[in-house]
């Protein structure tokens, strides 16, 4: 098994260099170089002053020299084995050392600036939402496994693929217009995380003050966090309803379902002990995903709901060609990605003793 | 003696098939009397489900609307008589692609009901038509820029008399008289309407009819669908089938290309090739196929690594038949998996809410057998 995770970890490393080389020729072989988005503010300039602003943004962020050496570059800065590069550009000692994303060309700011920023965001909307996806789902595919074929069943396995078929971007922009928009029912805010008037001042609790009843902190972001969950919870129901639903119907009706039931094992015990234990190998192939899928923000919701997250940042990073980010965004979540299929693997080998790697 | 015969009682399968993949015809199975063929026994399996028959209503109705839709919807009359003159505007500004679909669909249709002709001659005939039908159609010239209100104006002037009014004698407009593009630039005062006053569904922000844009769009919606899945699912096949054939390094590598191609940014590379190429829909249906092959792959090559460790090819190993044993089960098992998953394939497209049993009978026939 150890063999077997080391080979493994070991593997990913080519294949992170290839998805970013793939990456990187894409970023290289399209259109319109860099971001003109880096130069809008030289429109009005002589094109001398243009060409010369230019050539300093090329040969500050090493553009000017060919793609290969762009490319092993950017490979030595993100390594964590590799050379020392001082600030002149010049390679130092080889070496252990940290690992640098960058520098994003639009915004001048470090990449890992950008990601710290974005990625608590992501990571409290995934947080709170693939939860309550996987622990809806679950629950909802053991019960109707267990009564198949009656009304719950039928019933919840319709209205989960009803709500699996709406389209995202329609729920978000009908809860902003009747449930958030001020022309009507206004129960929540339409966009952002938190209360921008009041924001730094806000007690963390609610409290009684002297102007009055205080949300607080916590029920604020609570209250900001309703509707962008809902948009991005409806839809992950239906796929895992239905995998742990087939899953645990096809153990229940197996044989040493029925010789326990005959031992007159409690059918609790059947379901959660036999049953469902033998139906996890489906539920780790999802599972997994959970990792990569931490890091990835929806972007239709962030842009509907105005959270600037990492699908935001992706999107923006992509249309202005900021290449730095978006290759740094890709080779995260690749390894993230990588990992979790490693992680299912061995999370088979643990569920399931028949399953070995020697 | 063919190395059928040998894995034949050491695994106790069926008669297998000789060339499996030519001659599918040789699975039928007897049905109510009457010989069915696997695949037609596969359809009717599945389409036993009313979940399932659903499905494959509502994508008929959309292929429907899709096929006909410049019949159905648009602003150019089937046939008019005007000044004593016979004109078939319809006719004028049917483009190519709406020529090659319902010549094709008429074929289609036609043999279908030719119960004469064995299918593989009614594959030839209906592939042959399509080739002379698709340069042929180029030939059709399409006016540029078509004026959608010429007809309204017409019916106006008529209705409105005078000396040199023209003079209507019939006019046959199709059921939905607007064109997708016909923004109704008479009649600014329509622009973004509810329901109602012959626009079934309203119509958008420039005036166009919603119903109209959606009948064309289908046709969009379903080309997508059926061309990206078709190529990731035979991009996806053929690597799948390879790397679990052979195993080993090709595995290997393999396993690592589906994981470049999972990590690719697809968004980021159709942006590129918008960029590159314009808005070109076709270009965006081979986009989607070529990154979404990755999934095919894995079962495929999933289900070739069982089917390597399973008892028939072991034992074949075992009486020596290393070299050749091999090639002969993979390309068995090629066809069988790619059935089984069709059989996979179909029932979660077409009725995701039907899985009650693990699998529909025919797959749970398939296993036990």
């Amino acid at each position: 098994m150890a063999t077997y995770v080391l080979r493994r970890l070991i593997l990913i490393i080519p294949t992170l260099i290839g998805m970013t080389i793939v990456t990187f020729t894409i970023m290289a072989i399209s259109p319109g170089g860099i971001s003109p988005m880096v130069f809008n503010d030289t429109t009005g300039l002589d094109p001398k002053l243009r060409k010369a602003i230019e050539n300093y943004v090329k040969q500050r962020y090493g553009l000017d020299q060919p793609y290969p050496v762009q490319y092993l570059r950017w490979l030595n800065n993100i390594s964590p084995v590799g050379f020392e590069v001082d600030s002149e550009g010049k390679l130092g000692s080889f070496g252990v050392k940290a690992p640098d994303l960058g520098r994003s060309f639009m915004r001048d700011e470090p990449v890992s600036a950008l990601i710290g920023r974005a990625l608590p965001i992501t990571l409290t909307l995934n947080l709170i939402t693939i939860p309550i996806i996987y622990a809806l789902s679950i629950t909802l595919g053991i019960y109707s496994a267990k009564h198949h074929g009656k009304t719950l069943d039928v019933v919840t396995g319709t209205s989960l693929i009803a709500l699996w078929s709406v389209p995202t971007i329609v729920t978000g922009v009908m809860l902003v217009g009747l449930l958030a928009s001020n022309d009507y029912l206004r129960w929540f805010p339409t966009n952002g995380l938190h209360d921008v008037q009041s924001s730094g001042s806000m007690p963390f609790f609610p409290s009684y003050g002297p102007d009055g009843w205080e949300r607080g902190w916590l029920l604020d972001s609570l209250w900001h966090l309703v509707l962008p969950t809902i948009c991005l919870s409806y839809t992950g129901f239906a796929y895992l309803t239905k995998l742990t639903r087939s899953a645990v119907l096809e153990n229940l009706s197996s044989d040493f379902v029925r010789t326990a039931r005959a031992k007159g094992v409690g059918p609790r015990h059947v379901l959660f002990r036999h049953v469902f234990r033998n139906s996890l190998i489906p539920l780790i192939t999802v599972a997994a995903h959970i990792l990569p899928g931490l890091l990835a923000g929806s972007i239709i919701v962030e842009y509907i709901f105005g959270i600037d997250g990492m699908g935001k940042l992706f999107i923006e990073a992509i249309r202005g060609r900021d290449r730095e980010v978006v290759l740094s965004i890709a080779c995260i979540g690749g390894m993230l990605g990588l990992l979790s299929y490693l992680i299912a693997d061995v999370g088979y080998a643990i569920a399931d003793p028949r399953v070995s790697y020697e | 003696m063919s190395n059928a015969a040998i894995n034949n009682p050491l695994e106790g399968e069926p008669p297998l098939p000789e060339p499996p993949e030519s001659q599918p015809q040789q699975e039928a199975v007897l049905w109510k009397g009457k010989a069915r063929s696997w695949v037609r026994q596969l359809i009717g399996e599945t389409l036993s489900r009313w979940g399932a028959r659903l499905g494959a209503i509502w994508i008929g109705l959309l292929a429907f609307v899709g096929i006909f839709a410049p019949l159905i919807a648009s602003s150019h009359p089937y046939i008019m008589k005007v000044d004593g003159e016979v004109s078939y505007p319809l006719l004028r500004f049917l483009t190519p692609t709406d020529i090659t679909l319902l010549v094709l669909t008429f074929t289609g249709v036609v043999l279908y009901f030719i119960k004469r002709l064995s299918s593989g001659k009614r594959v030839m005939i209906f592939l042959a038509v399509m080739v002379v039908t698709i340069p042929l159609s180029m030939f059709k010239k399409t006016p540029l820029i078509p004026n959608h209100r010429q007809y309204r104006d017409l019916e106006q002037a008529a209705a409105l008399g005078g000396a040199d009014a023209p003079k209507i004698d019939y006019i046959i407009r199709a059921p939905l008289p607007y064109s997708p593009e016909d923004y109704l630039r008479d009649r600014p005062e329509t622009r973004l309407k509810p329901p109602g006053g012959g626009h079934l569904l309203g119509t958008e922000i420039n005036g166009a009819d919603i119903l109209s844009r959606m009948m064309h769009a289908s046709r969009t919606a379903l080309a997508i669908g059926f061309v990206s899945t078709g190529i990731a699912v035979v991009i996806g096949v053929t690597l799948g089938g390879l790397m679990g054939y052979f195993a080993k390094a090709v595995d290997m590598l393999g396993m690592r290309l589906v994981e470049i191609f999972e990590a690719i940014p697809s968004l980021f590379l159709i942006l590129t090739f918008v960029a590159f190429f314009g808005h070109n829909i076709i270009m965006i249906m081979v986009i989607l196929g070529v990154t979404s092959w990755t999934g095919y792959a894995r079962f495929i090559r999933a289900e070739f690594l069982k089917l390597r460790q399973q008892d028939f090819v072991v034992a074949a190993q075992a009486c020596g038949l290393r070299s050749f044993s091999r090639p002969h089960s993979a390309s068995w098992a090629l066809a069988r998996s790619a059935s089984r998953v069709g059989v996979r394939c179909w029932n979660r497209r077409a009725a995701p809410a039907e899985n009650s049993t693990g699998g529909s009978p025919c797959s749970r026939a398939l296993r036990s057998s």
